[in-house]
């Protein structure tokens, strides 16, 4: 009888002590369950905005860094220069509000007052980041033309390039209007950015199939005044004035009012305008009025640089001529 | 009387499995030497090469990897302005 009350007692042991348990308070709940802890939920929102203000200062700083170093006009500098030393103004305040704030109700408040000045500070981040991408943008269309040069001087057909190259370069002068007529170019800026990345794998491409003799020089210039190029080269002309080659069967024009020769092989080239010049190959390039220039007489060595007011003579190549 | 053992034995039982679990952290076994000592290095030494200064690499030359490096860092930095445009003001 004894053995049967306590087996009852035992169970009714088994069930009750889990509950007990669970009921008993654990390690770092100071409030019961259902009640909202305000002090820990103050300072998870506290820390969480402080940790933005303190990212949104970072990134202001880097813009800076980046506007500093960027080829923007000086007068473009200036101004977004002055743009960030208010933004960063508005952000010390915002700072200072929920740095300030003690308790629950006072982040609340100050939150409130925190999002007015963040949507007028926002815009200005904006459009600061919006003109150095473009500026720099714009930068990296005129590289990728710089190479579309070479790339053609060298042999290679350089047409699928400079169209992608062209589709950029439209986009990006509709933005500049835009810009202007003070209108929204977010989703214009991520065509744009799609473009030049797709001018910029056909770049790579070519990259990848650019390959000069180790012999072979190259030279670069831009010359206004006269320039004579002698040699075994494969050259292009680009600019405004008279060009003569000789013999005429190894160069190809192009029509319109920007000169554009293509030489290839033995030939003597003068003219007198402002061109560009690329070449590679061995030979020698001389130049008289102003300019510069970056050459390299071997193919794996270094490019040199430089430039001048009367005139220079580069020879150009590691072979024979 | 036979059943007491049996009784108290499975109140042990009972005690044991159901008790709330310890707050107090429980000792981690903590290696006697806290020095961390650098591993004995077996492998062979590399037999010296002459160092040759590097050319540049076509990609190099030809900027590519400048250009590659601006696309990234305009990118970033449109990107890391998008997420901070994304707070929350709600608390």
């Amino acid at each position: 009888m004894s053995a049967r009350w306590m087996l009852v007692g035992l169970l009714v042991l088994a069930v009750l002590i889990p509950s007990v348990a669970g009921a008993a308070p654990q390690a770092g709940k100071e409030f019961p369950a259902g009640k909202p802890d305000f002090s820990k939920i103050f300072n998870e929102h506290k820390e969480r905005m402080m940790n933005w203000v303190q990212n949104c200062e970072r990134w202001l700083e880097r813009m800076q860094e980046k506007v500093n170093a960027s080829k923007l006009s000086e007068e473009s500098k200036l101004r977004i220069q002055e743009r960030i030393r208010n933004m960063e103004a508005n952000m010390e305040q915002i700072r200072a509000q929920i740095s300030n704030a003690n308790n629950y109700t006072e982040l609340r408040d100050a939150v409130r007052e925190v999002r007015t000045l963040w949507i007028n500070t926002s815009k200005e981040m904006r459009l600061v980041a919006y003109e150095n991408a473009i500026a720099q943008m714009d930068v990296i269309i005129a590289k990728l033309e710089e190479l579309a040069d070479r790339f053609e001087s060298y042999g290679l057909d350089t047409t699928q390039l400079r169209n992608a190259i062209n589709d950029a370069n439209s986009t990006l002068n509709e933005i500049k209007t835009k810009i202007a007529n003070g209108e929204d170019v977010s989703k214009d800026l991520r065509e744009l950015k799609k473009k030049i990345d797709a001018a910029f794998a056909e770049a790579k491409k070519l990259a990848r199939e650019y390959k000069p003799k180790p012999s072979n020089g190259i030279v670069m210039a831009n010359v206004s005044g006269s320039f004579e190029l002698n040699g075994t080269l494969n050259a292009l002309i680009k600019g405004k004035g008279n060009v003569t080659v000789n013999p005429e069967s190894s160069a190809s024009r192009a029509n319109g009012t920007v000169v554009a020769i293509v030489v290839r092989g033995n030939a003597s080239v003068s003219g007198e305008g402002d061109f560009k010049i690329i070449a590679h190959g061995n030979g020698t390039l001389t130049m008289n009025g102003t300019g510069n220039y970056s050459y390299k007489e071997c193919a794996d060595q270094k490019f040199k640089s430089g430039s001048f007011n009367e005139s220079v003579t580069i020879n150009f190549g590691c072979g024979q001529l | 009387m036979r059943a007491l053992p049996i009784f108290l034995f499975l109140c042990i039982l009972i005690l044991g499995c159901t008790a709330p679990e310890s707050t107090t952290e429980k000792a981690s076994p903590t290696p006697q030497n806290t020095h961390t000592q650098t591993p004995i290095q077996t492998t062979p030494k590399p037999v010296e090469t002459p160092i040759t200064t590097p050319l540049a690499t076509p990609s190099e030359d030809l900027g590519i990897d400048n250009i590659e490096k601006e696309l990234n860092e305009t990118e970033q930095m449109l990107s890391e302005l998008e997420t901070l445009e994304n707070v929350s003001f709600d608390i």
